[in-house]
């Protein structure tokens, strides 16, 4: 048995490479297969950042009047604290929130300027409160505006909501586009396994009618072929881990230089998901392609 | 060894290819079937090997009933018998030795055992001295001579020769009936299919003519009576 399956995978080796041209674009339309799935990841992936971005800058500013008592400030901390939608609220005071301004504006001499003419600090105490779920947004809002405190002068809540729907729908619409594509070339694969099979068969007639005739096995005389379709998959596999970290790497400082203080590194994503990603792609395409060759080699081969 | 039990194969609802066949071929003989071209000769061979189902009858090899055989057991009754055919079937790419060495791999022959059998089928046969020679180097009688040695690698007890001398000029169709009588002579049953009147008339053995699928003539000691 074994020494049947040592030929029969060497009878698939010698197929594979007598039809080299055959084997080179069953190989290229495979991985334009495998590439299409992992522009799916690269897109998920940097999607995913993007959304992780937004959502740590969501926060909700009350600002306070300027003669509020601390004990009062401190109390409706812990009275926003307490809700069950927030997650952590910070305060920032007079002293704070000028640090801040003059740290975010140090590079706007006119701007500090106007500050300085002011001669007082105009900035009024905050709290800054971070939502602990996104989805309850619109409760929190609601609450916070019921909140009928004296010290309260001003709300800002700057609706990031949207601003995320956003970059789902586009990150969804991309990937809906990228799963549409790789059906696309999934199916132009099956096709192309389909025919490469078919081909081979059609050149190899004259020995699957003697082996036929000399008493091998349907298992001995299809295998072959099967086998030959698991090949192309390594082989497709093989070439799009070798085109796919330099594209990666290409792409990289363009990532960086757009999430500016994110850890967005695809490059290590890849790598440390290697058997993942890449298993999991093989043994999935390698299915399909074993469907694709059983299918040809039961209509033209069946001995 | 072969008994055919009133078997119909028929193509097409007109005609018969084969109409009611009785046959026994015994252990050992070396039996001649006669007929002209579309007689159901060929049928009768490809009925024999599985490769073409009856419609009716029982058809039984060395006391196995092949007539509903599955398409498993067809590779295990096609290693006890040896087929040869008037085209010779050998793969042009590869060597003579590496055509017969072929037989014994796809079935799962071990390497070693391969090695040590074809250069003494070969030897039988007479091709000792062109084993490393490709088909298209070699005479029409000597390409028969291949595929007889590749028939014999799983030591057959029976031999199905269909027309194998219809490409061969007269000495080298001579030469291949006298390799098939040696091969007989060694027990192995022996049915050649043929329409060459000479060759039929000289063997002085049991000839069975058909015609229309019927078998019309079967004699001990027989000649072509077409």
């Amino acid at each position: 048995m074994l020494v049947s399956f040592l030929r029969a995978v060497k009878f698939s080796f010698q197929d594979v490479f007598r039809n080299v041209w055959l084997s080179l674009v069953t190989v290229i339309i495979l991985a334009l297969a495998l590439f299409s799935v992992n522009m799916l990841l690269v897109v998920k992936a940097v999607g995913e950042t993007a959304v992780e971005a937004v959502k740590e800058k969501i926060d909700i500013n009350l600002y306070l009047r300027n003669d509020a008592e601390e004990e009062q400030i401190l109390a409706l901390k812990a009275k926003i604290s307490n809700l069950s939608e927030v997650k952590e609220v910070s305060y920032i005071s007079k002293a704070d929130a000028l640090n801040n301004f003059k740290s975010n504006f140090q590079d706007n001499p006119e701007i500090l300027q106007a500050l300085r003419e002011v001669g007082t600090n105009p900035l009024t105490p905050s709290l800054v409160i971070k939502p602990k779920n996104l989805d309850d947004f619109d409760n929190l809002v609601n609450k916070l505006n019921s909140f009928d405190d004296e010290i309260i002068e001003s709300r800002n809540f700057t609706n990031y909501k949207i601003m995320l729907e956003k970059i789902n729908n586009i990150t969804n619409r991309v990937s809906e586009a990228g799963v549409a594509l790789s059906l696309v070339f999934i199916f132009i694969t099956i096709l192309v396994i389909f025919n490469s099979v078919r081909v081979a068969i059609y050149t190899h007639r004259a020995e699957i009618k003697i082996m036929s005739l000399v008493g091998a096995s349907s298992w001995f005389i299809q295998a072959p072929f099967l086998i030959s379709s698991v090949i192309y998959t390594a082989i497709g596999i093989g070439f799009i881990m070798l085109i796919f970290y330099p594209f990666l790497s290409l792409l990289q400082p363009y990532l960086e230089a757009f999430f500016v203080g994110y850890n967005v590194n695809l490059v290590s994503y890849f790598y440390d998901n290697i058997f993942t990603i890449f298993g999991t792609q093989f043994i999935c395409a390698a299915l399909i392609n074993i469907f694709a060759s059983y299918i040809a080699v039961k209509k033209y081969a069946d001995a | 060894m072969i008994k055919y039990h009133d078997v119909v194969k028929s193509y097409n609802k007109k005609n018969n290819a084969l109409n009611r066949i009785n046959l026994h071929i015994k252990p050992g003989e070396f039996v001649s079937i006669v007929g002209q071209s579309g007689t159901g000769k060929t049928t009768l061979v490809k009925t024999l090997i599985g490769e073409e189902k009856i419609d009716s009858g029982k058809i039984l090899i060395g006391g196995w009933d092949i007539t509903n055989i599955g398409q498993r057991e067809i590779p295990v009754l096609r290693r006890q018998l040896g087929v040869i055919f008037q085209d010779f079937k050998l793969l042009p790419q590869k060597t003579l030795a590496e055509n017969v060495e072929f037989a014994m791999q796809v079935c799962g022959g071990e390497t070693r055992k391969i090695k040590k059998i074809v250069p003494h089928v070969m030897k039988i046969v007479g091709l000792d001295n062109k084993l490393n020679s490709y088909p298209h180097e070699v005479s029409g009688g000597e390409q028969q001579r291949a595929a007889i040695a590749r028939a014999l690698v799983h030591r057959p007890k029976i031999l199905l020769a269909d027309e194998p001398t219809g490409n061969l000029d007269s000495i080298n169709a001579n030469d291949i009936i006298e390799l098939l009588l040696r091969i007989n002579k060694f027990g192995t049953t022996v049915v050649l299919v043929t329409h060459n009147r000479e060759i039929v008339n000289r063997l002085q053995r049991r000839v069975i003519t058909i015609e229309n699928g019927i078998i019309i003539n079967d004699q001990a000691i027989g000649k072509y009576i077409l």
